[in-house]
């Protein structure tokens, strides 16, 4: 999976890097049980601070995107289950989302017709499962 | 020494029309510097623009291959002749800098107001199935190690040379580019991967046919300082200079350069078969990052990246060590020119013998050495230079000044102009050898006279 980062970006890199996870996953590149490259490494090939990439990686797991074990290092957790923490943190963005859709004068119709084209866009949107 | 200057004025000038001519075929998605698609460059307006390109660097190279010829005038002069070749070699990369820059910001131009993209405007990117293999990588550190041994075998054959031909420099030399191969394998084998394809096994094959390459290049390199060891070695058992050194330059020459082709053919070759079969190209749009081929990207780890414009490495200047390594450079060129403006006095320099009294004086480089008429054990007229290697000073053209190993007599002290016979060698009750010669040849056998003018001891 390809990882890009936009260091012109206000976004700070360790969100990038998460976000970017996240899609990666959501769309298949990253398979169920999938082993990510090491800090040093991934650091290494982005060029930036391993505390960049230690951190994107410290809020994977705490959002349970990712495990990590100190002997096999971080991989793509194979079960994923929305938690009541994310429900109520979906709803607050959704929220946002649909206000901001509202106050710029775009339809129901419009917004759910996107929803739809971007839900299928993910190729596999549960994650393939990778054979241990 | 003509055929030598002519073939580095040559060498060098077929070099950079290659190069140039490198600037207006694509490679991969860049054509004259410039990222486009295959679509935008086969337009009109592109083609003309190539053309045009074309025609300018042939006008540059014939220009400059007229300004050749002048330099070649004074080849006697070596002093002269290498300022010249300085003067005549930054001209011609200023030239073709100013042409390339030119049209490449032409079609920039274009690019911008067609509204043409190219690939994505990312900054920086990685492969995670990359990053995770990359340790599996085999390490071929093992390469270097008959040539560090050989190197420091050389090194420590000093030891055995006469004590003043130990302290030359080519004698330290295999040990120096051993360790500075090693050092350019560590940073350019081990810098961050590139990324050439959307598909993960693409980028796992080409990275590591690139870090293949690249260390079997400095593994090659790094037996690159050894001929300076032989070159010693048989420049003291009496060899010709000039045989010896067009000999070490060729053999250093080709060991250097054809390793660094081959990788680069190779990994530019199957980067861009890949990429044909596999529709997954991966196309990023740096231009804005490149002035002519001067690349600073502060968003880019890596020091040395892959020219746009023929073939090579270069450095990314916003990379701290660039300054360090362009400084080194810089030292080095400006060394060479230091070098040659020294050497004027060895072209221009008069060089006489004089008789006053019962001393003998040689004046050369503006000092005089005074030899004692009673000092002289033995005088010797010689009507052809015998066979010398130099221990130190200088060999140039029209003159030989310092301390030379002569095969047939032993080391001597040198005041002689190669090219104006006879010469005049003294053998002093001390045992030390002088081997003196002048600008006028009556001046030698008017010296000559006056050393066998006493009976010899």
């Amino acid at each position: 999976m390809l990882i890009q980062l936009d260091m012109a970006s206000v976004t700070p890199i360790y969100v990038q890097l998460r976000n970017e996870i996240v899609k990666g996953i959501a769309c298949g590149a990253l398979g169920r049980g999938e082993e990510l490259p090491t800090v040093r490494a991934l650091a290494e090939d982005l060029g930036v601070n391993t505390m960049t990439v230690n951190k994107a990686y410290a809020v994977l797991k705490a959002e349970g995107y990712i495990e990590a074990d100190r002997r096999r290092g971080a991989r793509v957790c194979r079960v994923m289950q929305p938690t009541q923490e994310f429900r109520a943190k979906l709803e607050d963005e959704l929220a946002l989302i649909l206000a901001e859709s509202a106050v710029n004068g775009i339809e129901k119709q419009e917004l759910l017709a996107l929803c739809e084209a971007l839900w299928h866009s993910l190729a596999t949107p549960q994650g393939s499962e990778v054979s241990a | 020494m003509l055929v030598a200057f002519l073939f580095v004025y040559i060498t060098f000038l077929a070099a950079i029309g290659f190069t140039m001519r490198t600037a207006q075929n694509p490679n991969g998605d860049i054509l004259l510097g410039v990222s486009l698609s295959a679509a935008h460059r086969e337009t009109e307006i592109v083609s003309t623009l190539c053309k045009a390109y074309s025609a300018a660097c042939h006008r540059v190279l014939l220009l400059f291959a007229f300004l050749m010829l002048p330099g070649l005038l004074f080849y006697r002069y070596s002093s002269i002749t290498m300022i010249y070749l300085f003067v005549y070699i930054c001209a011609l990369l200023f030239a073709c800098e100013r042409v390339l820059r030119k049209y490449n910001r032409t079609l920039m131009e274009i690019k911008q107001k067609n509204g043409w993209t190219c690939g994505k405007q990312v900054y920086v990117c990685a492969d995670t199935e990359l990053a995770r293999l990359k340790q599996t990588f085999p390490v071929k550190k093992i390469w270097f190690a008959i040539s560090g041994i050989i190197s420091v075998a050389f090194t420590l054959n000093f030891a055995l040379l006469p004590v003043m031909m130990q302290w030359n420099l080519p004698n330290f030399a295999s040990l120096g580019v051993w360790l500075f191969c090693f050092a350019m394998y560590h940073v350019v084998c081990h810098s961050r991967n590139r990324i050439y394809s959307e598909n993960a096994e693409i980028n796992l094959a080409l990275n590591h046919v690139y870090q293949h390459e690249w260390t079997r290049v400095f593994a090659i390199l790094s037996y690159a300082g050894l001929p300076a060891g032989i070159y010693v070695a048989v420049c003291y058992r009496g060899a010709s200079l000039v045989t010896a050194s067009i000999v070490y330059g060729v053999a250093v020459s080709l060991l250097t350069c054809m390793p660094m082709l081959g990788a680069f053919l190779k990994v530019r070759n199957l980067r861009n078969r890949l990429n044909a079969q596999s529709d997954a190209a991966y196309m990023t749009d740096e231009d804005a990052f490149w002035r002519g081929s001067v690349y600073r990207n502060p968003n880019d780890a890596r020091l040395f990246v892959e020219k746009r414009i023929g073939i090579g490495l270069t450095t990314n200047e916003a990379h701290p060590a660039a300054r360090v390594f362009n400084g080194v450079i810089t030292l080095v060129i400006v060394g060479c020119l230091l070098l040659a403006v020294s050497m004027i006095p060895y072209d221009f320099a008069p060089i006489a013998l004089s008789c006053d009294g019962d001393v003998l004086t040689a004046s050369a480089l503006w000092k005089d050495r005074t030899i004692l008429r009673d000092e002289i054990l033995q005088a010797e007229l010689l009507e052809t230079l015998p066979r010398m290697s130099k221990i130190d000073g200088m060999s140039a053209e029209q003159m030989r000044a310092g301390t030379f190993y002569l095969p047939d007599y032993g080391n001597a002290e040198v005041f002689v102009r190669p090219k104006l016979p006879p010469f005049l060698m003294l053998r002093l009750q001390d045992d030390r050898l002088f081997l003196l010669g002048s600008d006028e040849a009556e001046q030698v056998k008017e010296a000559y006279a006056f050393c066998t003018a006493k009976p010899q001891k």
